[in-house]
């Protein structure tokens, strides 16, 4: 049994007291290391105990579950930041409809997240607020662009988070941090209230310790949205009943050659220990060449950074957040803003996303990319008629030391060859931890399932789970105040 | 970048930059412009019905916005006067 069921438990039987759990929780996130919270609710977190305490526990799914949100998602009053000094100030006057459904369901978000500037990078290094260290090694980073969501649950510091998913902003630090996160199907979580990115490629998504974790947090989170014109009406699901009868027997598994022959041996040799173990209980385990690894990537940084040099044209200084107000004329004034509000990372995707839309560049980068786009997304097709989970890697190394990848940008962004094809298809995926390296960080499976199977996803992912028998860097324990 | 200059598409992106910033952000976007081009090897055909993530159908329907008032919305503007934002001169 995960965490959030623990813990929900001990609150509906009063074997804890809510009040003396958050006051002691509160008390050691403040107090934490490494740079993952950015702001507290204090007052929010008191009104929603005094709220709980009055009503039915079993009307809630999340009854009392502190819930950490990333700094791109909004909740109604407070400051959204999206790591950004272009956001100083800022206050949101609505609610992101993720959060409010694990609001309406008992979780308490009890603070922000850091995270990469607007979501932009692989190492939670481009933050206004500074980086986030890795719980495992300090020196090291925890990964992005959901940083600190991994890193506050890989601490212990709260059993639960949201992430943001655009190329893998949650499964890439799940990985690096020793959690699970996962990336839902596009369409599946409303992405009304989350700061946009690169909006056919952005997901929302859970963080947690376990498996059934995120479950219970994805029932919570999926529904549709009409104020989200991407959102997908489905049936209900229930994704967290069952584990039980989950089972590996009969399952047929592709793994791409490509990312088992490239990337730090110890990972690849995790990756094939658990495929070893998967198989002995009945997994059927093929080996295929996926062959457009290469070309996702080059796809990826075009289409993402040309929808990002639009949705950020609206940070001018004009509306909301900082204004330089050196310059004398709108214009200049705009420019000074910008340039001195984004960080670095953020003016060069712009500037790249710019570059491949201008006149004259627009077919032969950006058509093409969505052209390739479509390619990819039949190879998983094609792939999903032969295999019902597709398994890597979900990043070639272990997480790398803090400068290791600022000076060159397309390194940076090679860590995320493995997880990015799978938004560009809006497939979802999971990451959860599979063992460690020599030096003892974690090593991340990723599976990706057909769309909206994230039932099998997480099925497959729990049976996984029982056969690693990962251990966590905080005790169960701890994080449940025992 | 070597048909464009840097300077033209940091103006589109309403940015500044000093001449060595300039310097430094062309020679990395040639880089992974230089990446870019494994795509010009690319000969499968097309798949059009694959390039948006989702069923088409659910990406047709209107817009709905919801037009909501918050003090909010003056209170975030950097400066507000008289129901407007108010900005520098334009020229």
């Amino acid at each position: 049994m995960g965490r959030i069921q623990r813990l929900r438990t001990l609150f509906y039987t009063k074997q804890l007291s809510m009040r003396d759990y958050y006051t002691a929780l509160l008390a050691r996130i403040q107090s934490a290391p490494g740079n993952a919270f950015i702001s507290f609710f204090d007052d929010e977190v008191a009104t929603a105990i005094d709220y709980l305490s009055q009503q039915d526990p079993n009307r809630f799914t999340g009854f009392g579950i502190p819930l950490g949100i990333k700094d791109n998602m909004c909740l109604a009053n407070q400051p959204v930041t999206c790591a950004s000094k272009l956001l100083a100030g800022y206050r949101s006057p609505y609610t992101a409809t993720a959060v409010q459904y694990m609001i309406d369901q008992g979780f308490v978000p009890v603070g922000r997240l850091n995270m990469d500037e607007f979501a932009m990078g692989s190492a939670n290094e481009y933050s206004v607020y500074g980086p986030v260290d890795n719980p495992w090694n300090p020196d090291a980073v925890s990964g992005g662009s959901s940083g600190g969501s991994a890193a506050a649950v890989a601490a212990g510091l709260v059993p639960a988070a949201l992430g943001s998913d655009t190329g893998g902003s949650i499964r890439q630090p799940a990985a690096f941090c020793g959690v699970v996160g996962l990336k839902p199907t596009y369409g599946r979580v409303s992405r009304y209230g989350l700061v946009a990115f690169a909006s056919s490629l952005d997901q929302i998504g859970p963080f947690a310790q376990y498996v059934d974790d995120v479950a219970i947090m994805l029932d919570t989170l999926c529904g549709f949205d009409p104020q989200d014109a991407t959102s997908v009406k489905r049936p209900d699901e229930c994704f967290s009943d069952g584990f039980e009868w989950a089972s590996l027997h009969g399952i047929r598994v592709g793994v791409p050659n490509e990312l088992m022959t490239s990337g730090q041996a110890d990972v690849n040799a995790a990756i094939r220990r658990t495929l070893s173990q998967m198989e002995s209980h009945g997994a059927i385990i093929d080996y295929v060449d996926f062959k457009y690894f290469d070309e996702a990537l080059a796809t990826y940084y075009i289409i993402a950074p040309a929808e990002a040099s639009s949705n950020l044209s609206r940070f001018d200084g004009v509306r909301y957040g900082y204004r330089d107000t050196s310059a004398t004329t709108l214009k200049d004034m705009m420019a000074a803003t910008r340039s001195t509000g984004f960080g670095d990372e953020v003016k060069r995707r712009i500037i790249l996303g710019t570059y491949v839309l201008s006149s004259g560049y627009y077919d032969a980068f950006y058509g093409k990319a969505q052209r390739v786009r479509g390619i990819v997304t039949k190879r998983y097709a094609d792939l999903f008629k032969q295999y019902d989970i597709i398994c890597s890697p979900t990043a070639p190394t272990t997480a790398f030391k803090k400068g290791e990848h600022t000076n060159d940008p397309l390194a940076m962004y090679l860590s995320d060859i493995a997880t990015i094809p799978v938004n560009l298809a809006g497939l979802p995926a999971i990451s959860l931890p599979c063992g460690r390296d020599s030096a003892g960080m974690p090593v991340g499976m990723q599976l990706v399932a057909p769309w909206f199977q994230e039932k099998l996803l997480l099925n497959t992912a729990y049976c996984v789970e029982q056969l690693v028998g990962f251990t966590p860097l905080v005790s169960d324990d701890v994080v449940l105040g025992q | 970048m070597s048909d464009v200059s840097i300077d033209t598409i940091v103006e589109l992106s309403y940015l500044q930059v000093t001449p060595a910033q300039a310097a430094d952000l062309g020679q990395q976007i040639d880089r992974i412009v230089d990446y870019m081009r494994v795509l010009d090897g690319i000969t499968d055909s097309p798949e059009p019905e694959y390039e948006w993530p989702i069923d088409a159908t659910a990406v047709t329907r209107e817009d709905q916005p919801v037009h909501f008032e918050s003090p909010l919305i003056e209170a975030n503007a950097p400066a507000f006067t008289d129901g407007g934002f108010l900005v520098p001169r334009v020229l």
